[in-house]
């Protein structure tokens, strides 16, 4: 090994290396659009409680949220929205659909300053606990949630597992940040526990 | 290293929903990893020009990456039998491990070792500083610099986050070799302080100890009235504090500020404490004692902070006397392992030119 020079005992230790790195990667990027099972961590939120079509409530909470994040000084965060029984989305119908949308919070987020109730909108703070859950990374128009949901449903099945509290929309990309509606981003995810 | 244990302590208490043991933590990391970097600066060797490249780089891959690597495998065996160890790492399957063996060895991100992302980021600070040095030739030249690193620390903190290496920590992370080089910046920044600080010989020689004291008080009461003025923006909306592992700096001004005062803080207690002889053996074995801290943050205190928080009220002083005998208990229980580890692979625990009986030297 020593006759080689440096340089060529770089490349043998480098190579395989990169061929790993680049081949891991790739894997990584293709399983980003395939569902997956994890334990979510508990953590602190602010919710703002809003019944009504989400078509419209969602705007709501965008605005609520972003404003109540202003006036607490938080850190940017994710906006998401929370069916706290998965049901809701097949067995209401829409406008009486009740989301919990939310965002992220450290723990030291104790007050509400000034913000107050509004006749629609219920703001608080919660506690999300620890909690298994399914996930899938949808790509594209809102239209498209239910086909991707049905595959996040039937990976659950064959896991062995089975929908058992919430689910949950999470607006990676979403309207503000892209206009294409094409490449938004939504991880849609479900509750669920062991059959 | 207290700060270390103590703080890693109250970051449980912290997940476990306690909102005054997230002040405790703010307060502590708002000071408590740059003084790491001061410390680290204020001990530097001068005059590395002289150096060969090839000798140094040998020796700080003896002292930082062997100890890393060995207090990374270490780790990985309680992970044999708990699951419940990290963010982002499904243990005990194969895709967990090599996930959390590529991030820790091939992206420079600790996985099974978290605390010790400071060695990593320490070494490429140390390569830096074996570039930078030889224009280090004036006070002003420090300062500068300094400054220049500091902020093109800020600036990649906020703008590169695909630099980050707790990318990895998302369910399909992609790897890539991050070696802490986003945080090596601002640690760099600090690093400088010390060297500025050691030039200057601060606290060197006779310092009366009423002054000493004094200062102290002075610089608590600083930290105690700027450590929450800085709100932020940070990057994890979870962790109202500064996180330097994720590059969560927040406010570029009030950050540098607290961390410096506090820091100084702390220098004036070690001075004021120069003499015991309990204190000096935790410097002198402080790298293993912070290595041997995953121990305690990876498996026992999230368990133990929420076990306690179930049992106590959760008042201000009820989480800092908790926190306080834990972080006691936890170094107290170090020292045998600090003992053996020092007479068996002293070179595996940062100090590589000691002979041991199953390894020789690494380095002259």
């Amino acid at each position: 090994m020593k006759s080689f020079p440096l340089f060529v005992k770089s490349i043998l230790v480098l190579l395989p290396i990169i061929v790993f790195l680049v081949s891991y990667n790739l894997r990584m990027e293709k399983q980003r659009f395939k569902p997956h099972i994890y334990t979510m961590r508990a953590g602190k939120e602010l919710v703002a409680k809003i019944k009504g079509d989400p078509e419209i409530t969602m705007d709501t909470a965008e605005i609520t949220l972003y404003s109540a994040g202003r006036k607490l000084k938080l850190s940017p965060s994710y906006l998401s929205g929370r069916h706290l029984d998965w049901k809701q989305r097949d067995t209401t119908l829409m406008k009486d659909w009740i989301v919990h949308y939310s965002r992220m919070v450290p723990e030291t987020a104790i007050g509400l300053a000034d913000i107050k109730d509004s006749t629609t909108v219920s703001i608080f703070y919660d506690r999300r606990k620890e909690a298994q859950v399914a996930e899938i990374l949808h790509l594209g128009r809102y239209e498209g949630i239910p086909k991707s949901l049905v595959q996040l449903r039937q990976f659950v099945e064959r896991q062995g597992y089975k929908l058992s509290g919430y689910y949950e929309e999470v607006y990676l990309v979403f309207e503000h940040i892209e206009p294409d509606p094409d490449n938004y981003e939504t991880l849609l995810r479900y509750q669920v526990s062991k059959l | 290293m207290a700060l270390v244990y103590y703080g890693h302590f109250i970051e449980s208490y912290m997940k476990a929903g306690s909102a005054i043991a997230a002040m405790h933590y703010k307060f502590i990391y708002s000071f408590h990893m740059p003084l790491f970097f001061i410390l680290s600066g204020y001990i530097a060797k001068e005059h590395l020009a002289g150096h060969k490249f090839s000798l140094y780089f040998k020796r700080q891959v003896a002292s930082r990456l062997v100890p890393y690597a060995f207090l990374s495998l270490i780790l990985i065996l309680p992970t044999f039998w708990t699951t419940d160890f990290t963010v982002g790492l499904e243990l005990p399957t194969t895709k967990g491990y090599v996930k959390g063996i590529a991030a820790t060895f091939l992206a420079g991100f600790p996985y099974f070792n978290i605390p010790t992302w400071f060695l990593i980021c320490l070494f490429v600070v140390e390569m830096m500083h074996y570039a930078v040095s030889r224009y280090l030739t004036t006070y002003s030249r420090v300062v500068l610099i300094g400054l220049s690193f500091y902020l093109i620390g800020s600036i990649l903190a906020w703008y590169a986050g695909f630099l980050r290496p707790t990318n990895i920590l998302s369910p399909h992370g992609k790897i890539y070799p991050y070696f802490m080089v986003l945080e090596a910046f601002t640690g760099y920044s600090f690093y400088l302080v010390g060297v500025y600080l050691n030039r200057k010989k601060f606290l060197a020689g006779k310092v009366a100890r009423h002054r000493c004291f004094l200062g102290v008080l002075v610089c608590l009461a600083l930290v105690y009235y700027s450590y929450d003025l800085n709100k932020g923006m940070f990057t994890m909306p979870f962790y109202d504090a500064i996180v330097l592992a994720a590059s969560s700096h927040g406010n570029v001004i009030l950050f540098p500020l607290t961390a410096l005062v506090g820091s100084v803080m702390i220098l004036l207690l070690a001075k004021l404490t120069a003499k015991n002889k309990a204190l000096l053996f935790l410097g002198s074995n402080t790298l293993i004692i912070f290595g041997l801290n995953a121990v305690f943050y990876h498996l026992i205190n999230d368990r133990l902070a929420l076990w306690l928080l179930s049992h106590h009220s959760g008042h201000f002083m009820v989480i800092f006397i908790t926190g306080t005998v834990v972080a006691f208990f936890s170094i107290l229980l170090t020292v045998p392992f600090v003992f053996l580890f020092n007479y068996i692979i002293p070179q595996l625990i940062g100090k590589p030119k000691k002979n041991g009986p199953l390894i020789p030297r690494l380095v002259t």
